[in-house]
């Protein structure tokens, strides 16, 4: 078997899908540290973190569920984390308080990038803070309370007064912004070289 | 929720956005997951929105080293003398590919034979003896699984433990197997089990969360001999009446 850290992430999931554990190892040395990030940001608790994303690369290791036409890797195992780590503290409420308070969503779009950050990664959060940065503040509000602090739309509109119907369709709006945003970007580097 | 049925699709794709960040109510993702089977534009949005998600989550970036390869390996994997016993128990091994490559040739074979037939309960009785039986009972439930046009499949649950009857469904494609799911009110999608034989009902399976705490079963196709993290193309959806 090659060197596994020079495959392609696709072919890392095909290689874990027949018992290669170098695959593994592999795809967690790439994007465990983000997986971990996200969890933890989500559920300010390293322990319940790290079993978040024990479950996600065990998951990978029983059989995964990765379809590749649905997108890359990198964007599977973050849904999958955000996915896993919002249930569990939906499951934890009412015992612990959830970080996405208004200091929490400060740190979010203040925050730099960590020691730890590949260069790729580290652009690629550079230009998403950017981009949600350019939203008008009420549309990123409604974000960040879902994404990083896992509350469901009902429960958002809840917390801030606003009708339900609003906290949906400024979620829909900051999500197509954000999506504009970044494809632009993408299409900018494609034409200016490295 | 009300069912967005206006001319607009803007309604779905503020159900679509909003399932990409996990923000939904169970009701709503329930009402989504069966439109999603029948519409390739949203599911194409998914796809575009859980990317931006992903994005998001890359602003995560707490000065926080994760944990060792070796302290999630020897959750995920185990120690090392554990590993032999592992890898055969696994559902993505080489020999249980194989078995699952053999089964999709004899579907081949068939040659559209089960396309769209009423199937029978494994008790010999046929569907509807099985559905008729749990009517009878007082504790027994049937939740029916439709698709936009059809009634295809029926939940029964009892004393605790759900199955899956097949009522009209065509063999799954090549490579591609039926996952069956539990949506709680409150929670993420619980998969029940995987199947390919539209001619049996599944076995019984546990529920972890209540019939009364659920808001709907659903059923939806996956890549074969994968333990599916949430569905991806519903199929037939069904609302828990009680």
């Amino acid at each position: 078997m090659s060197d596994a850290s020079l495959r392609e992430d696709a072919q890392l999931v095909a290689d874990i899908a027949v018992g290669d554990e170098a695959a593994l190892e592999a795809l967690y040395q790439r994007y465990g540290g983000a997986c971990y990030r996200l969890s933890r940001r989500i559920l300010d608790d390293a322990q319940l973190a790290e079993d978040v994303v024990q479950q996600v690369f065990l998951a990978l290791w029983q059989g995964g569920g990765y379809d590749r036409s649905r997108g890359a890797v990198s964007t599977w195992l973050m849904s999958i984390t955000h996915h896993k780590a919002v249930d569990v503290l939906r499951r934890e409420a009412g015992r612990r308080k959830r970080l996405a308070d208004e200091q929490g969503l400060v740190e979010i779009e203040a925050a730099g990038p960590g020691p730890a950050d590949v260069a790729w990664t580290r652009l690629r959060a550079d230009r998403t803070r950017a981009a949600l940065r350019g939203l008008p503040p009420e549309q990123r509000e409604v974000l960040l309370l879902a994404y990083y602090g896992g509350y469901t739309q009902r429960e958002i509109a809840d917390m801030t007064g606003l009708p339900l119907g609003t906290v949906k369709s400024r979620t829909l709006m900051a999500m197509q912004r954000l999506r504009t945003r970044l494809r632009d970007e993408v299409d900018d580097d494609n034409g200016t070289p490295p | 929720m009300t069912a967005p049925l206006t001319p607009s699709h803007e309604p779905w794709d503020e159900l679509v956005a909003g399932y990409a960040i996990d923000a939904l109510e169970p009701e709503d993702e329930a009402l989504l997951l069966g439109h999603l089977s029948s519409c390739e534009r949203c599911r194409a949005e998914l796809d575009d929105f859980a990317l931006v998600a992903s994005q998001l989550g890359s602003l995560a970036d707490d000065e926080v080293d994760p944990p060792s390869w070796q302290t999630v390996r020897a959750h995920v994997v185990g120690p090392a003398d554990e590993l032999d016993v592992r890898r055969r128990r696994r559902p993505g091994h080489r020999q249980s590919r194989l078995l699952a490559a053999a089964a999709a040739v004899v579907v081949l074979a068939a040659g559209g034979v089960v396309i769209d037939h009423y199937a029978t309960s494994s008790s010999g009785g046929g569907a509807d003896a099985a559905l008729s039986a749990c009517i009878a009972q007082p504790d027994c439930s049937v939740i029916r699984l439709d698709t936009a046009s059809n009634e295809v499949a029926a939940v029964i649950v009892d004393a605790g433990k759900a199955r899956l009857v097949p009522l009209k469904m065509a063999a799954p494609s090549s490579g591609r197997s039926y996952a069956w799911w539990q949506l709680p009110r409150d929670g993420s999608p619980i998969f029940l089990g995987s199947f390919r034989n539209v001619r049996h009902e599944t076995t019984a399976t546990p529920l972890s969360d209540a019939l009364s705490d659920t808001a709907a079963f659903a059923v939806s196709i996956e890549p074969a001999g994968v333990t599916p993290q949430r569905p991806t193309d519903v199929v037939a959806v069904g609302a828990n009446p009680a």
